[in-house]
This record gives C-alpha cells, sequence and structure tokens, in this order.
C-alpha cells in the first residue's frame, strides 16, 4: 500500500528509539548538567529551582555502590576463609596473626614446662603467667574480646579446648589475606572444589536479584494498577504491541534501582577476586544488564496480567504486597552478606545442591569457573534472557488485545458508609491533620504496608533467620536497646521521611490553611515519631519478656534509645522534606530515594553509637545528631514558604549545617593532609601544623567561595570578618575583651587542671601524648605554635563565624552561644571538654557584643597561650 | 482590600507578569480576564503566598502577600483551577479537615457547610473518596472548603469551568450573595457574558501585563468603541494572542 506515507518502523527500531527515550528521561533528571539556554525572548518552560541534594544525590550513590564494593570484597573474604576450612575439616583455620599469637604462646608454654625441672617456682610461675596472657591476647584476636556475648565466649572456649588439647597443631594460618575494603585475587580460594566457593555466593547474588526484580515491578514510578499515560500514548503510534512492551522490559537496565548501585558493583567484585582483572567490569555489567531484562520482563508480564483479570484495587493491593516482599530478599541478602553472625547461613549455604547454579539469577556465577563451563553459562543465560522475554512479551500481547485499559473498577468507597454530612458523628480526639493523617493510614494499602508490615516482616524475618541475634539482643541490654532503634529507625524511614511527599498535589490544601506549615508538620512528625516509639517498646516488651533480669540494666540504653528516636524523626522528617519535590507528578519520584538511603546511613551511625560501650561516644553521638536535627529542622523551616514556587528559593543565609558541613570538612582535610605532609626530615609537631593550617585554609576558602556563590548578602560582615561600620565599640576595646574573656577562661581551666590532677582517671587521661616530658623541645615549640596561632583563627572562623551565626539566626544569643560552646566541647577530647566548653562560651559572648570575629580570636588567642603554655614549657 | 503594586514574577529567563498594578475595594466582584498564558494563575498564586513576587508587591487588607501569608489565609478563601485531593479520602473528611485547619469547632463546619452542600447539589458525593470526582465535583468541593470559614476576599480561578449549567448558575448566586453581604470577589474567566452580566470591575492582561482595567463602560469609552465585552478582550489583546500560547 503505498499511498505515500512512510512504514512504521521496525521492532527492533522501537525498541531503540523507546530505550533511548528511557535514557534520556534518566539523564535528564539525573543532570540537567548540560542544558541548553533558549534564545532570548522564546518562551521556554519554566525551569525549576536547582535542586539541593542532586549532587548529594550522586555522592550517595557513589557511597553506596561504594559500600557495596567494600561489603563484597569483604564478604568474599569470609567465604574463602569458610570454603579454606571446610577443606580442612582437621584444624581450624585463623588468620596468620592469630596463628602466629597462639604458636608463640605455644613456644612460651613450651619453655616454661622445659625450665620448670631446674629453675625456681617464681620463675616457672612467670613464663606460665607470661604465655597465659599470650594465649588471651590470641584468643582476643581471634574470637573477639567481649565475653558477655555469648558467641564469643563460646568461640573462645572452642579455641581454647582446641589449643589446650592439641596445642599450635590443632590450627594452621590461612593463605587468604586479612580482609581489605578493595577487591583481592587472592581472596578466591581455589581449593578442590570451586563450588563450595560459589554456592555461598550464589545464595546472597539469588537473594539480591530477586530483591532487584521485585523492586522493579512494585516499587517503581508507577501505579501498576494505572495504565500510565506514558503507555497509552506510547500505544497510540503505529508500532506492533510486542515492540512496546520489548522496549518496556530493556528500559528496565536503565531504571532498576538496585541494578547500578547494588549489583553491579557486587558481581565487579566477584569477577574481580576471580581473576577476571579489568575485564570484571564489562562482565558485571553485562550480568547486571541480564538481571535488569529478567526484571523488566518480569514486569511487563504482570502488570498486564494482572490488569487484565484484577480489579484495580486488588492490583494496588498486590503491588504493596509486592513492595514490601521485595524489602525481604534486601535486607536477608545484605544480612547474610554483610552481618558476622550470619555466618551460619553462609556454612549453610555450601552445603546446598548443585541445582542452585541453575537457576537464572544464579547462573552467571559459573562464568567464574573458566572454561568450557563458563561459556556454556554465557549462552545459557541469553538463551534464558531471550525466552524469559519472548515468553513475557508474548503474554503481555495477549493481555491486551481487547485493549489497554484496566479489568476492574476503580477505586470506590461504598456509598452511605460513611454516612451523610450533617448526621453528627462520633467524637473523635483526633481532629486536623492527624485525623487526616490516621484515616490515610487505615486505608491507603501502600502506606499500611511500608509504615506498619514492613518493618515486623523485616525483624520477624531476622529473628527466624537467626536465632543468634535473638540471642544476643534477650542477652545483651546494648543489643536489645539497639534492636529497638533500628527498628523504630525503619519505621521512620517510611513515615517521617515521606511525611511531605504523602501530601503531594494536594498540598495546595495545607497552604490555604492560616497556619505556618512547619507547625503542620510537627503535628505530623509526632504521630510518627509515636509510631516509631511504640516499636522500640515493642521490641524492648519482647525482650523483657523472655528476659525479666535485663529489665534494669537495659533502661539507661533504652532512655537513650527514645531520645535517639525523637532527634531521628526530625532528621528523617527534614531529610525526607529537603529531598522531595512536591510539584513532581508523579507520587513515587516525588522524594528522591537518596534522602531515605542516607537517613537510614546516618542512623545507623546512632545505632552504633548505641551499641559500643563508650558513654562519652554515645553523648557525643546523641549531641551530633542533635545539632544535625537542628540544622535540618532550620534549613526546613527556610525552605517551606518556597514549595509551590518553581523558582524562587530562600534568601541565602548562613545556617547551621553550613557550619556542621565546616566543621566536619575540617576534621576530614585534617586527616587527609596529614599524610601528605609527612615525611622523615620533618618533624611531626610541623607536619601537623602544615596539616592544621592547609586544612583550616582550604575550608576558610572553600566556605567563603561557596557563600559568595549563593549571594549571601554582606558577607564580610555576617561572618565577622570586617567590623561593623557604626562599631559601638572601638578596635582596642573589642581586642581586650576577647583577651579579658581569653583571661577567664584560662583561670578557671588552670583551676580545673589543678583539680583534675587529683582525681586519677582524669589525671591519666589529661596526661596524652603532648605532656612535656615525653616530647622534645621543637615538638613543644610547634604544638604551641599550633595551639596558639593557626587553631584560634581556623576554629573561630568555623565555630564562631559559621556555626555561632548559624544557631543565632534562629535563637537568642545565649542559647546560641550554650550551643556552639557544646559542639565545640564534644570534638575535643573527653577530658578536658569543660574547659574548653567554658573558653566557647565566652568567645561566643564576646563574639555577640564585638560582633568582630577578631575579639574570639584573640580570647582563643591568649586562653591556649597560657594553658598550653603552662602544660608544655 | 487588594493592593498590588508594580508585580513583577520571573521564572528564569520567562516573565509571567510584569508591572502589574492593580486596587480592588471591598465589596467588588472583579474579574482578571486574558488568554492562556497571561499571567492570571501566577497572580493569584501570589495572592495566596503559593509564589514569592519577583519584584513588588501584592497585598491583602494590608497585609502582605508572603511574608505575612499565614495570618492572610483566615481572610481569603481560594478556589484553584484543577483542584486537588488527597486519596482515600471521603469528600466529607476533606471538608471537616478543611475546617479544622481554620480552627472552627465542628458544629460550626456542619452548620456551615450543610447548605453549601445541598446548593450545590454535592449530598451523594459526599461520602465518595474525593479522588474519584469529575472535575466539576471537584470544583465544588473545593468551593465548599474556600467558603467554609466565611473568607472577606474569595480568589477564584476559573470558577464555573468544568461546572454544570445549574452548578454555573448556583455558583454565580452565591458569589452576589457574598458580595452583598460584604465580601469581596477576585475571579478569572474565560466566559466573557458570565463577567459582563456579574462583575464590576474587570482587567484584561495580556502578556503579563494589565492592558485594560475598569468597569465594561468605562473600557468601551476608553477604547471609544461599542460592542460587547468580546470585542473589546480582542482589541485589547490583540488578534495574535495564540503565540502567546502556553500555561497560565
Amino acid at each position: 500500500m503505498s499511498d505515500g506515507r512512510p512504514e512504521p518502523p521496525a521492532t527492533a527500531r522501537v525498541v531503540l528509539l523507546i530505550a533511548r527515550l528511557a535514557w534520556l528521561r534518566v539523564t535528564n533528571r539525573l543532570g540537567n548538567l548540560w542544558v541548553r539556554r533558549a534564545a532570548p525572548g522564546q518562551r521556554s518552560a519554566t525551569p525549576r529551582k536547582k535542586a539541593s541534594g542532586r549532587l548529594l544525590l550522586a555522592f550517595m550513590a557513589l557511597i553506596f555502590g561504594w559500600q557495596t564494593v567494600t561489603t563484597s570484597a569483604r564478604l568474599l573474604q569470609r567465604v574463602a576463609r569458610l570454603a579454606e576450612q571446610r577443606e580442612h575439616p582437621g584444624v581450624v583455620i585463623l588468620d596468620a596473626d592469630a596463628f602466629a599469637l597462639f604458636a608463640s604462646a605455644a613456644e612460651l608454654r613450651a619453655s616454661a614446662d622445659g625450665a620448670s625441672s631446674e629453675a625456681s617456682e617464681a620463675s616457672d610461675a612467670t613464663a606460665r603467667a607470661s604465655a597465659e596472657v599470650e594465649l588471651e591476647r590470641a584468643l582476643d584476636h581471634a574470637a573477639g574480646r567481649d565475653e558477655t556475648d555469648p558467641d564469643v565466649a563460646a568461640r573462645r572456649a572452642e579455641l581454647r579446648r582446641v589449643f589446650e588439647e592439641r596445642g599450635v597443631g590443632g590450627f594452621e594460618a590461612s593463605v587468604i589475606p586479612n580482609p581489605t575494603p578493595w577487591p583481592d585475587p587472592d581472596f578466591w580460594y581455589s581449593g578442590a572444589d570451586p563450588r563450595s566457593m560459589l554456592k555461598p555466593l550464589a545464595l546472597v547474588a539469588f537473594l539480591l536479584g530477586l530483591a532487584q526484580m521485585l523492586q522493579h515491578v512494585a516499587g517503581s514510578d508507577d501505579d501498576l494498577a494505572k495504565v500510565g499515560p506514558g503507555l497509552e500514548w506510547l500505544f497510540s503510534f503505529p508500532v506492533p504491541a510486542r515492540a512496546l512492551f520489548l522496549a518496556r522490559a530493556a528500559s528496565a537496565v536503565f531504571t532498576g534501582p538496585l541494578i547500578w548501585i547494588v549489583l553491579f558493583p557486587f558481581h565487579v567484585v566477584i569477577f574481580a577476586c576471580s581473576g577476571f582483572g579489568l575485564l570484571a567490569l564489562p562482565v558485571a555489567a553485562g550480568v547486571a544488564i541480564y538481571v535488569g531484562l529478567l526484571g523488566g520482563g518480569l514486569r511487563v508480564l504482570l502488570e498486564t496480567t494482572l490488569r487484565r483479570y484484577l480489579s484495580a484495587i486488588w492490583v494496588s493491593r498486590i503491588q504493596a504486597i509486592l513492595l514490601t516482599l521485595s524489602l525481604l530478599p534486601l535486607v536477608s541478602g545484605y544480612a547474610v552478606a554483610f552481618s558476622p553472625i550470619t555466618s551460619g547461613l553462609l556454612a549453610w549455604a555450601s552445603g546446598l545442591p548443585d541445582a542452585v547454579f541453575y537457576l537464572p539469577l544464579t547462573l552467571p556465577l559459573w562464568l567464574t569457573a573458566g572454561g568450557p563451563r563458563a561459556w556454556a553459562s554465557a549462552a545459557l543465560g541469553l538463551g534464558v534472557v531471550g525466552a524469559w522475554l519472548w515468553l513475557c512479551v508474548r503474554v503481555a500481547e495477549r493481555m491486551v488485545r481487547s485493549g489497554i485499559t484496566t479489568g476492574g473498577g476503580d477505586l470506590k468507597a461504598l456509598r452511605g458508609r460513611g454516612g451523610a454530612f450533617v448526621r453528627p458523628r462520633r467524637a473523635t480526639p483526633l481532629n486536623g491533620i492527624l485525623l487526616k493523617e490516621w484515616r490515610s493510614m487505615l486505608r491507603d494499602r501502600r502506606l499500611r504496608a511500608q509504615a506498619f508490615i514492613g518493618p515486623l516482616l523485616i525483624f520477624g524475618m531476622q529473628f527466624l533467620l537467626n536465632p543468634p541475634l535473638v540471642r544476643g539482643i534477650t542477652q545483651n541490654p546494648r543489643h536489645a536497646a539497639t534492636a529497638a532503634f533500628a527498628m523504630a529507625g525503619f519505621s521512620l524511614t517510611t513515615g517521617a521521611c515521606t511525611a511531605l511527599a504523602a501530601e503531594g498535589p494536594a498540598l495546595w490544601l495545607l497552604y490555604t490553611a492560616p497556619r505556618p506549615l512547619e507547625r503542620l508538620l510537627l503535628s505530623k512528625l509526632w504521630a510518627w515519631a509515636c509510631v516509631a516509639c511504640l516499636y522500640a517498646l515493642g521490641v524492648l516488651s519482647l525482650v523483657w519478656l523472655k528476659n525479666p533480669a535485663l529489665f534494669l540494666p537495659t533502661l539507661p540504653y533504652a532512655a537513650l534509645s527514645f531520645a535517639g528516636i525523637l532527634v531521628y524523626a526530625v532528621i528523617a522528617l527534614g531529610l525526607g522534606t529537603l529531598g522531595t519535590d512536591p510539584l513532581e507528578p508523579e507520587p513515587r519520584r516525588r522524594v528522591r530515594p537518596g534522602s531515605m538511603y542516607l537517613f537510614m546511613l546516618l542512623s545507623s551511625l546512632f545505632a552504633y553509637a548505641i551499641y559500643i560501650p563508650s558513654w562519652w561516644a554515645k553523648l557525643v553521638q546523641l549531641c551530633l545528631s542533635a545539632l544535625l536535627a537542628f540544622a535540618m529542622w532550620q534549613k526546613l523551616r527556610d525552605r517551606l514558604p518556597f514549595l509551590l514556587d518553581p523558582t524562587e528559593a530562600p534568601l541565602p543565609t548562613i545556617a547551621v549545617a553550613d557550619g556542621v558541613i565546616a566543621a566536619l570538612a575540617f576534621f576530614v582535610l585534617q586527616g587527609l593532609f596529614t599524610p601528605l605532609f609527612r615525611s622523615d626530615e620533618r618533624a611531626p609537631a610541623l607536619t601537623l601544623l602544615l596539616a592544621f593550617v592547609s586544612a583550616g585554609s582550604a575550608v576558610a576558602v572553600l566556605a567563603l567561595i561557596s557563600f559568595k556563590r549563593s549571594g549571601v548578602p554582606e558577607l564580610m560582615r555576617a561572618l565577622g570578618l570586617s567590623r561593623a561600620p557604626g562599631a559601638r565599640l572601638g578596635v582596642v576595646t573589642e581586642l581586650g575583651l576577647g583577651v579579658l574573656a581569653g583571661l577567664a577562661a584560662a583561670v578557671l581551666a588552670l583551676g580545673y587542671l589543678a583539680w583534675a590532677q587529683r582525681i586519677p582517671w582524669l589525671a591519666s587521661a589529661l596526661d596524652g601524648p603532648a605532656s612535656r616530658d615525653s616530647l622534645d623541645l621543637e615538638a613543644r615549640l610547634g604544638a604551641l605554635a599550633v595551639g596558639v596561632l593557626a587553631a584560634p583563627l581556623v576554629e573561630e572562623f568555623i565555630f564562631r563565624g559559621i556555626l555561632y551565626r548559624g544557631f543565632r539566626r534562629s535563637v537568642r544569643a545565649p542559647s546560641a552561644a550554650l550551643a556552639s560552646a557544646l559542639v565545640f566541647a564534644l570534638v575535643h577530647p573527653a577530658a578536658s571538654a569543660l574547659p574548653v566548653f567554658v573558653m566557647a562560651l565566652l568567645a561566643a559572648l564576646a563574639y555577640e557584643r564585638s560582633g568582630w570575629l577578631a575579639t574570639p580570636i584573640a580570647a582563643h588567642m591568649t586562653y591556649n597561650a597560657i594553658v598550653l603554655g603552662s602544660a608544655l614549657l | 482590600m487588594l493592593e498590588l503594586d508594580a508585580l513583577a514574577k520571573r521564572y528564569g529567563d520567562f516573565t509571567a507578569i510584569s508591572d502589574l498594578s492593580l486596587r480592588v475595594s471591598r465589596g467588588e466582584i472583579f474579574a482578571l480576564l486574558g488568554p492562556n498564558g497571561a499571567g492570571k494563575t501566577t497572580t493569584m498564586r501570589i495572592l495566596m503566598g503559593f509564589l514569592k513576587p519577583t519584584a513588588g508587591s501584592a497585598r491583602i487588607a494590608g497585609l502582605d502577600c508572603f511574608e505575612q501569608r499565614v495570618e492572610l489565609k483566615r481572610k481569603v478563601g481560594y478556589l484553584p483551577d484543577e483542584p486537588v485531593f488527597y486519596d482515600y479520602l471521603r469528600g466529607r473528611e476533606i471538608v471537616e479537615f478543611s475546617g479544622d485547619m481554620h480552627g472552627l469547632g465542628r458544629d460550626v463546619i456542619r452548620a456551615r457547610a450543610a447548605p453549601l452542600v445541598e446548593r450545590l447539589e454535592m449530598g451523594d458525593a459526599m461520602s465518595d473518596y474525593a479522588v474519584n470526582y469529575s472535575r466539576g465535583m471537584k470544583k465544588k468541593l473545593a468551593l465548599i472548603c474556600a467558603l467554609l470559614h466565611e473568607p472577606e476576599l474569595l480568589i477564584l480561578d476559573e470558577p464555573t469551568s468544568g461546572l454544570d449549567p445549574l452548578a454555573s448558575r448556583r455558583l454565580n448566586e452565591l458569589m452576589l450573595e457574598w458580595q452583598a453581604r460584604g465580601a469581596t470577589v477576585l475571579l478569572s474567566s474565560h466566559l466573557l457574558d458570565q463577567v459582563e452580566r456579574l462583575c464590576h470591575r474587570m482587567a484584561i492582561v495580556a502578556g503579563g501585563r494589565i492592558a485594560a482595567v475598569g468597569t465594561l463602560d468605562e473600557l468601551r469609552s476608553e477604547r471609544a468603541q461599542g460592542g460587547t465585552l468580546e470585542d473589546i478582550f480582542f482589541a485589547v489583546t490583540g488578534a495574535d494572542h495564540e503565540k502567546n500560547g502556553g500555561h497560565s
């Protein structure tokens, strides 16, 4: 039929076109890096304001990917050790250091035994004692120190038994090196049977792959129940349905959330360790694409089939269930791979039948075997993915033969069930936003699944899979409190993080109310914090039921957990809200997954702080988290009025968040620069000075540039770098004020030091490496130079110039001074925190009076000159 | 009641409105007319404090529309062009929610909403989920929400679009009633005959600027031409206004 119209494109071309479209969407969403400017005068679409978190998102993806690399490398090392141990059933395989310690303990013991016949009993006892000490060190190294942990205790007992019975002959040093954060070909145990290495990896690969597939089906952007406008549009073109479905499946490769940040790095590590070298990158990419295609096919299959046979409401339900289920393999995959207490599962996996390798998701692991087996598996994989896509597309095609609309009815409330409007209703204690929230939670299945079923399922599964975990939680108060916090934190991730996103396009309704939006968000926050606290309380109650003796010892840790939950609820709300684009029409894209991952990362830091024994570290972590929460809240309040405006952003100012970032950057840079400046010719003190000064100047320059670029008005004045034109006090008075504050703080500090000398533990903590006897004169002078000249300049700029200024914007001077001084004290060693706190407080108050940074710098210099001088000279 | 002074809003390079000055006195029904993309909705969103003006100022009853937006909302009722509501909430529950947010007691909400529901014939629909409403029903629901707190100024963005003829008539009656009670109404519309019948004064906006403002008679005499508002509209906005197309 030649009517002059062009022929419709062929299937392959359609797939290519649609894949290109998907790629464009991804890059447009990620980058906007190469935005072409419209010609002047031309009407262009309204450009959105810059998303503040884009860089953060990219950074998070990098961090996440890198984290997968390091944890996978560690996993491989563990699997290799396990495989080695399986091949040597008669002996205990230890790492080389532990083995050396056992060997030296055995030697000491032998020499003690040999000596006992002739030498005195006293020396015999000493030799035995030193053998015992060496044995303890060996046990510490090989099994861990914490004997309250039943697993550690059992392992220690077992190692001790082996040592007593068979001496060093019961052990053997491993050929596998100690874990490193990057892949190492030596992590591959090439013993007799490659399968003992591969089976545990197959378990992890299977779980992660399954998680990716389910996530792609249920967790993607659009509602499974509705034909998206995109698909409907595509069907208006003169191309066969098969091509459209194939393209849809193929575009999964770009859009699958876990493909490039989890599966790809995981496989890179496997192939790199198994000897592929740089080839590991393309091979792993191939495997990631393979898994992505399997998921894309499944999505096409399910969406068409479900819509054909089920009503929309059931499709939504199934999507909610699948979404919840997708978390299971992800979490358990991570748990199996990366948690040290799950070694049992890895060992169990080594005993699985060979059939596990013939599952589509584990097939690619055969590539590591090399030779014909690898080629066979590659061919088989291609066959599998081809057949799977063909099947899915054919089925999908059949399903849309009678149209692409949904099969069932719409979401309908039962008429009359709610009662007529005028009828009086039961009174509820809730109203306004809480009532609305409560209703949506009861009715919206997805929300319910995420908030209630998800955490329960995940933790329930963990408890089932990991009996040692349950034992740890019910026997150790720190474990119990950590578990309670983890559970609560997880519920916050799905609840408080999405508080704003849940409002969606109906947000305008909130803006028509005569209340500040932050007040409304705060009441939502309370609701979610209460839910989270209930979760934590639930976990603790179970622990206490199981082990009532734990009640009292758990209380302080539990209190810390609850404090953490409140603080982290604010952080979750802040991160979630800052990462939310309420103008984004598609609901699932409204909140950036990066902010949720970032929240998980941050809250896991706090969980770790509950877990570690040191109370000082706990306090520091709690205060820093509270600081972060404050910074978040401040940013949030700034941003809220502009949410509905696509282009306007809050007036740039100096915020607490900037202070936090500057302080962090300073510490990180200092850590980075120290090894750079270290050399044999240079005194360590000079190295320290150089690192300190360059890190400080770098932070100062970067801060100035970034404030300048964001356009903070009257920057120099705002930072206290220039004096106010109409300054009330003269230069001399302002400097004198600082010196006076420094003197006062120094006098108090000297008193404190004198007092501390009489408290033994404080004295030993204060008598650190910088004491006068341990250093030569040059080193002491260097330390003094850092303390008196460099530190005040840098630290005052960061802590008073930025951080105090940030606080001051939201609270009054005394509170701002207290808060900034608290942070300043916390980044110092515990023993000297008190005098440092006083100094920072006085410096901040003096700064408030003068408004010129020179004042607190003078205070700090005076203080350091007196206190350090008296300690060092 | 309403004062706009040299108001301007730019989205990046694009100027949505520029140098828009306008005064609306208490008790007026005032219409904003103009082709698509003229800046009507942008103006209204600035008035609601959703958007921050790039330059100039917008005040309602002496309150700055952005800086004092929270206080302002107590006096203003807003009907958006395309109201969107929460999933899984019934019409009745959304009305209650709006009332709650304005601090009204349940009895007051019920007493005020019931006659509105009846007049707009929404009784049957109030127990359905609002996301399933048709466009006209959503507008009626949003209108009920906007009137609950008895605002002094009503901002209605294309209030009759999507409404059936009966509901349109009811809406017109409502506007006149509210005006009689002393409220001010600012509406945007494409229905020129409705505006002609209902409004005291009107402004024709084109390309982000006010092209003409006044009563119908003033516009006629100013242009030195008779005829309908439609004739004046085309004369003022120019025949090529389609070129300016885009979203308003």
